[in-house]
Formats: structure tokens, sequence, C-alpha cells
């Protein structure tokens, strides 16, 4: 009898160990992504900051399409300048830099520049910037207000802050120099794959620049002007009319000829501050870093705020529900392609799935090749994987994705159509209707195993665009919260922050009267963007 | 027997989830997942499971390698590592720096290697999460299951029919060397805050990717790695017919080996069976089989067992085994004595006591390993290879 209950103990104990290194083995990779983030709460990685630039001291978001100057500006009609490509977004300073391994320089100091857009070919990168740093160290006598080179930009520096050091970066050379104007050093310049990012490695090696290492505050002035070789500064001149060797919507000879200057509010009252009577350039103001003492700011929250946005949001929720639930009714009869494809809609809105599948199968018998009825089954069927055995949940998103990629593919070309002015409302639809239902999919799939994050971001960034173009605030607002999800998802944080600051720039240009005239689906729409970005302490 | 054929269909079951349906159900995914089945059926069936197991090491160091260069080629347009990449974080983790960077991370907080933190399937989280698992598991089968690289040394080592070059007599001063480098590569670590091993030795620079020769130091560096790379991938495998980067140069192999203890399978030398013929010596690709380890009858390979089970296929006289690393205790203390071959009566126990044997559980679980860490690589490899053949005959206007 104790043999044999030892037997079975040994047995039994042999079985579950077989079961923990199976189960452990597959459920490591099944629920990667959970215990990626359960390992980083404990953790808290993070790479040497040597390798990476150096710890992050100042990340200055710059608003979006701002790449007018002082408001008039246009780029010139020359190919390599694609729209959005001189739209300075985020301005990022790092710690200087000593001691790092594996690397050109031991010592240095990175800055970084992102632009809204990058090359228009990956293959033929285009460099086509010019941007000037001006910098002034707080405490350091003397100092120049009047730019590197003369005729190059057109503008002139506070008094307050006059500069000490000026990098210079055209196309993929850089140099530093220092007030006298005498070239310091040259420093590295490395583009981003896509050419959106542009990163500056500043040697730290001549003892010149060796005071950076013990400054903590200084001031910067970031202006992006149009890259010419030829021309004063390397800055493309500004024409009343553009061509391809010059920049469009010039309104003075004293006008500044630059696209984009770092300032997070307004730029354009500062960049037309100039005085044609007095000769006077317009002067520009700095922005503030802190090199020591760098504390992370995270802004008071008021849960009482959070509870009543929540509350406000449930109860149109409950009113959207009841009204929907009407309208149902109502359609009950309805035999109307355009009827039918609402019924669908509400039935997909109310949370009954299976009768929203059905009516949509029922629609795409008819209209096999109907991409908004293609994208909304694709959705269902990824979303019949939710509670599913993981075999047939991954089956439901690969059946769900056969569909919203063949939306996808059917809709392909509506952006340019729209920018040329072609595009029908019915194709802008369909175009969103895809784009977002594959977004959407995208964002709930565990990015682990399905690696869909990125597409996710490209697909909310051109239904952002689209919404954009079509004067759509909160949808584009939205889009651009939910591209910033997918890049979290994809782990690129910085990238995130910008787009989650478009979203509450956007979000900030909606007015009260506006939202008055707002549908009860908007409004319960503006609502859930409104408290993502009060949780994060992007509006108020 | 039905023990191994109810292994069999969840083996099935695992590769037609992981090979199969997460990569679309393409043909090449069958095709890839036809093949995974034969070889676990052939490593269960077979008394030569080692044979199987390093054909699909092969294959997948291979397939891995095309995989990786040519989405670098795809994304880069060179093996080179770019400046972009480097200062982005964006260059792969791989599992050979992990012991590099364990003490730094104690001391400063930061990994010493500018990877991606999570999100991708080379990210330092899920390599770690990766680890965590191969150790307490399989512990350093991981080497000869799952690793990556591991299969060119088999493959390389079984060009050649006989060694030309003994190293059983210095087993004991290759672990000796091993465990020395090692510890030298976590002082240098530790001392530059760098992964010495990465930026200087790593012979698979050769095969994934590689800093591009711009100054002296580069020079060197490139220098080393090709040397390595031929030394101990490719020449020493052949004349010796062991794994020689694994067994003497890799931090991860060095680091798994202290970490085994914890992991839930040993091999067992029975003395009493052994009749000191050295076979399981002279076929141990790790050197983890001296000749002392017989002589003084200790019962177990040496530290460094990669669980690979060349030994247990070779003893003419059975005497080796895999066992749990709990069995010979909990035997004990159950009362119950584990040279007692008898085959139960009661059919459901006997099921049991056959699905539980160690070595079906450990092969199980560590194919369950290369399975689920080969199959997008194999794929997209296996898919890479077609493409350019039919290019090939395309071109060749066949």
């Amino acid at each position: 009898m104790k043999a044999s209950l030892g037997k079975i103990i040994f047995i039994s104990i042999s079985f579950f160990a077989f079961i923990f290194c199976t189960l452990g083995i597959v459920s490591s990779f099944i629920f990667g992504e959970s215990l990626q983030q359960m390992l980083n709460s404990i953790l808290h990685l993070r790479i040497y900051e040597p390798y990476v630039g150096g710890k992050i001291v100042s990340s200055i978001f710059d608003p979006m399409y701002d790449d007018t100057g002082s408001g008039t500006l246009v780029y010139p009609s020359h190919t390599t300048f694609a729209e959005g490509n001189l739209d300075l977004v985020l301005y990022t300073v790092h710690e200087p830099v000593f001691n790092a391994a594996w690397q050109d320089f031991n010592e240095y100091w990175q800055l970084d520049f992102e632009f809204r857009t990058g090359f228009k070919n990956a293959d033929e990168p285009n460099y086509n910037k010019s941007i000037y740093v001006y910098i002034h160290l707080d405490g350091k006598i003397g100092g120049e207000t009047k730019t590197l080179f003369e005729q190059a930009e057109n503008i002139s520096f506070s008094q307050d802050h006059p500069w000490h050091y000026a990098l210079s970066i055209a196309g993929k050379e850089a140099a530093i120099f220092n007030s006298n104007r005498e070239k310091i050093d040259l420093a590295e310049v490395v583009y981003s794959s896509d050419g959106k990012k542009i990163i500056v490695r500043i040697p730290l090696r001549k003892k010149e620049l060796h005071c950076l290492y013990t400054v903590e505050t200084m001031h910067h002035y970031v202006l992006v002007g149009a890259y010419s070789a030829l021309d004063f500064g390397n800055i493309l001149p500004i024409e009343k009319r553009k061509s391809r060797t010059s920049g469009g919507g010039l309104v003075s000879r004293f006008a500044p000829k630059v696209y984009d200057v770092l300032y997070e509010k307004d730029q354009s009252q500062m960049l037309s501050s100039w005085n044609e009577d007095d000769f006077e350039l317009s002067i520009l103001y700095p922005v503030k870093i802190n090199m020591k003492n760098v504390q992370s700011r995270t802004p008071l929250i008021s849960q009482a705020k959070i509870k009543e946005i929540k509350d406000e949001k449930k109860l149109l929720e409950a009113l959207l529900y009841k009204q929907q639930s009407e309208r149902i009714q109502n359609l009950k009869n309805a035999s109307l392609d355009s009827e039918l494809n609402e019924r669908a809609l509400l039935f997909l809105h109310t949370g009954n799935k299976k009768e929203a599948e059905n009516q949509f199968k029922m629609l795409l018998e008819k209209d096999p090749n109907n991409p908004s009825y293609l994208a909304y089954i694709g959705s269902l069927e990824s979303m019949k994987g939710e509670n599913a055995a993981v075999i047939a949940a991954v089956d439901a998103v690969n059946k769900g994705y056969a569909y919203l990629d063949k939306a996808i593919q059917l809709t392909d070309g509506v952006l340019e159509k729209l920018k040329n002015g072609e595009a029908s409302e019915a194709e802008l639809l369909h175009r969103l209707n895809a784009l977002l239902n594959r977004g959407g999919n995208s964002q709930a799939v565990p990015n682990s195993v399905f690696l869909k994050a990125a597409q996710g971001v490209q697909d909310y960034l051109e239904a952002a665009e689209i919404a954009h173009i079509s004067g759509l605030q909160i949808l584009e607002a939205q889009c651009y919260w939910d591209a910033a999800i997918c890049l979290l998802l994809d782990d690129k944080k910085s990238e995130a922050g910008i787009w989650k600051r478009e979203a509450a720039r956007i979000f900030q240009q909606i007015s009260e009267s506006d939202l008055e005239n707002y549908s009860l689906e908007e409004r319960q729409e503006f609502l859930s963007l409104y408290l993502h970005l009060f949780e994060e302490g992007l509006a108020e | 027997m039905s023990a191994k054929l109810v292994l069999t269909a969840f083996m099935a079951y695992i590769i037609y989830f992981f090979t199969i349906s997460l990569q679309s159900n393409s043909v090449l995914a069958w095709v890839y997942g036809a093949f995974l089945l034969y070889l676990f059926v052939m490593m269960l069936f077979s008394k030569n499971a080692n044979k199987y197991r390093r054909l699909f090491q092969l294959v997948f160091a291979v397939l891995f390698t095309v995989s990786f260069v040519g989405n670098l080629y795809d994304e880069r347009g060179s093996m080179a590592i770019t400046q972009n990449a480097f200062y982005e974080s964006e260059i792969p983790f791989c599992h050979l720096v992990i012991p590099l960077t364990i003490i730094p991370y104690a001391l400063t907080k930061t990994i010493i290697f500018p990877a991606r933190i999570s999100g991708h399937y080379a990210s330092i989280l899920s390599m770690l999460i990766i680890w965590l698992t191969a150790t307490v598991t399989i512990g350093r089968g991981w080497c000869s299951w799952a690793c990556f690289y591991g299969g060119l040394e088999d493959g390389f080592s079984g060009l050649a029919k006989k060694s030309k070059i003994k190293l059983l007599p210095k087993n004991n001063e290759i672990r000796i060397f091993h465990f020395s480098f090692f510890a030298f590569l976590i002082l240098m670590s530790i001392a530059f805050l760098s992964s010495i091993f990465c930026q200087w030795f790593c012979p698979f620079k050769l095969i994934t990717e590689f800093t591009p020769i711009v100054d002296i130091p580069s020079l060197i560096a490139t220098f080393l790695f090709m040397s390595v790379f031929l030394i101990f991938i490719i020449v020493l495998p052949i004349l010796t017919k062991k794994r020689t980067q694994c067994s003497i140069l890799c931090p991860f192999g060095a680091m798994q080996s202290l970490l085994s203890p914890i992991s839930q399978f040993k091999i067992s030398i029975d003395t009493e069976k052994c009749t000191s013929c050295m076979k399981c010596a002279k076929a141990c690709p790790f050197s983890a089989i001296d000749i002392d380890t017989i002589i003084q009858k200790k019962g177990r390979p040496e530290l460094n067992c990669a669980l690979c089970g060349a030994c247990l296929d070779i003893c003419p006289e059975n005497a080796i085994h895999m066992e749990f690393s709990f069995t010979k205790k909990l035997a004990k203390k159950c009362g119950l004595s584990l040279s007692n071959k008898t085959k139960s009566k009661n059919k459901i126990a006997g099921f049991f006591k056959d699905l539980t044997q160690p070595k079906h559980a450990f092969v199980f679980s560590a194919y369950t390993f290369g399975v689920i860490i080969s199959s997008s690589l194999a794929t997209d490899g296996l898919r890479r290879i077609v493409s350019a053949f039919i290019r090939a005959l395309s071109l060749g206007g066949i």
C-alpha cells in the first residue's frame, strides 16, 4: 500500500514537472507581452545612457503644421521638399556624455530633432533642411545677437539671451561655432531610416566646449530653413512666389527666412515682429533648458474631475444606447441597403455582434467588394478571438485580417485623390472605415504575437490626414491619440508623445459652440478623448 | 507506445499553432511544420534522437541566418550596423549578451547594450523571458535544442568522419578556460560598461550584423570575429567533432552551466552498469564527460553538460539516463527503487509512467522550445530561399 502511494506521488510529481516545463515554455511565448510588462514593472529597464545619447534633460514639443514661418511661407517647388519636411515637432536635449564605449566619440553632446514627415523615398534620401541652434549659456558674459552668417535667416536674437555657441546643420554636415563665428569642431549628423529624425552629436574633445559639462541652465533658439548649398548660410531664399530655387510667400524683405522655430506657443506673432520703418528684424525668444537637477514634471490631476467626466460619459452612453435601440426598432422593416447598413452598425454599437455580423454578411453577399462591409466583418471576425481558446483566437484574428487587408487594398489611393480634390464622399467613407477598423484591430491584438502595431500607426495617421483635410476635428484628434497608443505598443515612447500632444492641440481647437452642434455619438467620442487627455495632463 | 502517440499528437498541435497558424497557414509553413513533426516522431520512436536533434539545429541555424541577413538587407541594405540603428537602440538583442549585462544592471540600473527594451522579437525583455524560462525548465539544454547559432557547429562537426584532434584528455583544461574567459568577460563588461564579447569576440557577427570598418579598433574587431568564426565554428569543430565555440567561448553557455542545478533535468550515469568504454566521453560534443568522470564513478557528467543526448544514444550498456533533477531525492522519500524497471500492471499508471519518463518529458519540452523559437524565422528563411530559387529559375529562362 505504502509503495503504491509512493509510486503515485512520484508519478504525479514527475507529471507536474513535465506539465510545468511544457506549459511554462508555451505560455512564455503566448503571454510574452504581459510577462514583458510584468518583468519591466519590476526591473524598470533602460539603456545605459552613453549608448543612446545620454540622459534626456529636456524634450520640447513644437506645434505641428506651423511650418509657414510668420504665417505666409510656402515650401519651394523643388521635388525634394515633401509636405511637412521642415515642420519641427520635437526637440530633445541630452546631458553631455563622457567615457562612452563602442562609439565614434567618447565624449559628446547629443541633440535630436524630429520632423512631421521624413524622406519622400527612403532609397533616395533628401537632406533638405538647414537647421541652426543658437545656444545661450546662463551666467556666461558676452555673446552675439545677430545670426551666425549675414543675410541667412533674417532674424535677430533677444538682448537678454545673446548666443555663445551656434550649431549649424546644413543637410548632412554640421559644425559648432563660437560667438566670434570661429568654427570649433565638426559634428556628426545621423538621419533615421525614415528621415523624420535627425540626431546630432557634438564631440566635446575641444577644451572650449568643456563648459557644457558644468552649465546648469541654458537657452536655445532652434530655427529650421530650407537647405541650399549655394545661398547665404545654406538657407534657401524666400520670394513672393515659390520656385525650384526659392520658397514662396514673402511679404517683406525683413521677413525671416525660416519655416519653423522652436516655440511651444504660436510662433507667427514672434516671427512677424520686424519693423520696416526702423530697419529692424524680428526678434526671437529662446526656450529654457535645465541641464541639471532635472525632475520629471508630473502634472497634478484631479481625481474628482476624472470621476465627473466618467459620470458624464456614462450618462451619455446610456442616452445613446436608448436612442440607438429605438432606431433599431424603427429600422425593423428596413429594406434599403443604406438602412440595412445603418441597422448593422447600430447592432455593432449596441453590442449585438452576432446580429451585426449577420446583417453585414447579408449586405456583403449583395456587394462582395464593398470595403466598409469587409472592414466591419473583418473586425467582427477578429473580435471572436477575444474569449476563444488560443488556436481559435489566432485563426479568428488571421481571418479578420484577410477581410481588413482586402478592404484596405480596395480603397488604396483615396488619400491622393482627396488631395487632388477627386475623391467622392463614398470613397472617403470606405477608406476611413477600412483604416479605422484595421487600426483598431492592430491596437487590440497582442503585438508580440502578430506584430501589427506599426501597421496600426500607419493606418491611424492616414485616417488622421483624411480627417484633417475633411475638417473632422474630433476624428483627427482621436486618430492621433490611437496612433500614439500603437506607438507605445511598439515601444516608441517619444514618438507617441508627439502624437498625443498633437491630439491635445487639435482637441483644444474645438470650441464650445462646435460642441453644441455635435450629435450624441460625436459628443461621446469627444468625452472619451477628453478623458484620455485629462488623465495624462494634456487637457484642462 | 500510447504515451508516445499522445506526445506526438500534442507536438503536432504545438507545431500547427506556432509554425502554421501564426504564419498565416502558408504552404511553406506547412512544409516546415511537416518537417518538424517528422523530426519529432523520429526522435521519439528511433533510438537515435541526437541525430534528429542535430538535423533540426542545423536546419534552424541555416534558415535563421538566411532570414536574419535577408531582413537586414531589406531594412538597411547591408549587414553593417548603421549609426542610426545604434543610436536609436535598434540593435537586435541576443541571449549571448545576457550574462554580460546582469552585473552592470545591478550596478547602474541600466542595460549596457543598445537594443529595444520591449515590443520586438529581439528586444531585451523578450530575450530575458526566454532565458528565464529556459533556465528553470531545460537549463543548458537550450544550447543543444533551441540556440539559433549552435547548429552551425553541429553541422561542421559532422563533416569529418573521425576527429583529427583528440580533446578528451584536455576536457578539464577546456572547462577551466571557459569559466575563466567568462569571468574575464564579466569583469571587462563591468570595468568598461560595455558588452565586451559583442564588441570584440562574437563570431556570429559574420552571419548576423557587424560594425563597419572605419578605424583601427573596428579593423581589429573585424579581424578578431572573423578569426574566431573560422577557428571555433568551422576548423576546430571539423577537426575535433566538438562544439568548440560553445565549450570554450560562449558566455551564455558558461552561465547556463552554472545555473544548471535550477533546471528540471539532468543526465545520470549508472556506475554499476558502466563498463568505462569511454564512448560517451568521446561522443560528447560539449566535452562534459572526462576520463575522470568515468574512472572516479561520479555518476553524472560535468557541470557544462548541455543535455544533447549524444551519450544516451551511444552508450552500449544503456547506463546513461535522463532524469528529473529531483528524481533521486523524491524516490528515496517515496521509498521507491530507481533500479526497479518492472512494468506497471495498471494500464493508466503505466501510461502516466511512460508519459512522464524524464527522457520523453525533456525531449518534448526542449523540442517545443526549439519549434517555437524557430517557427517564424525558419519559415521566413525558407520563403527567402524558395523565392531566390524561383527568381534564379526565371532569370535562367527555365
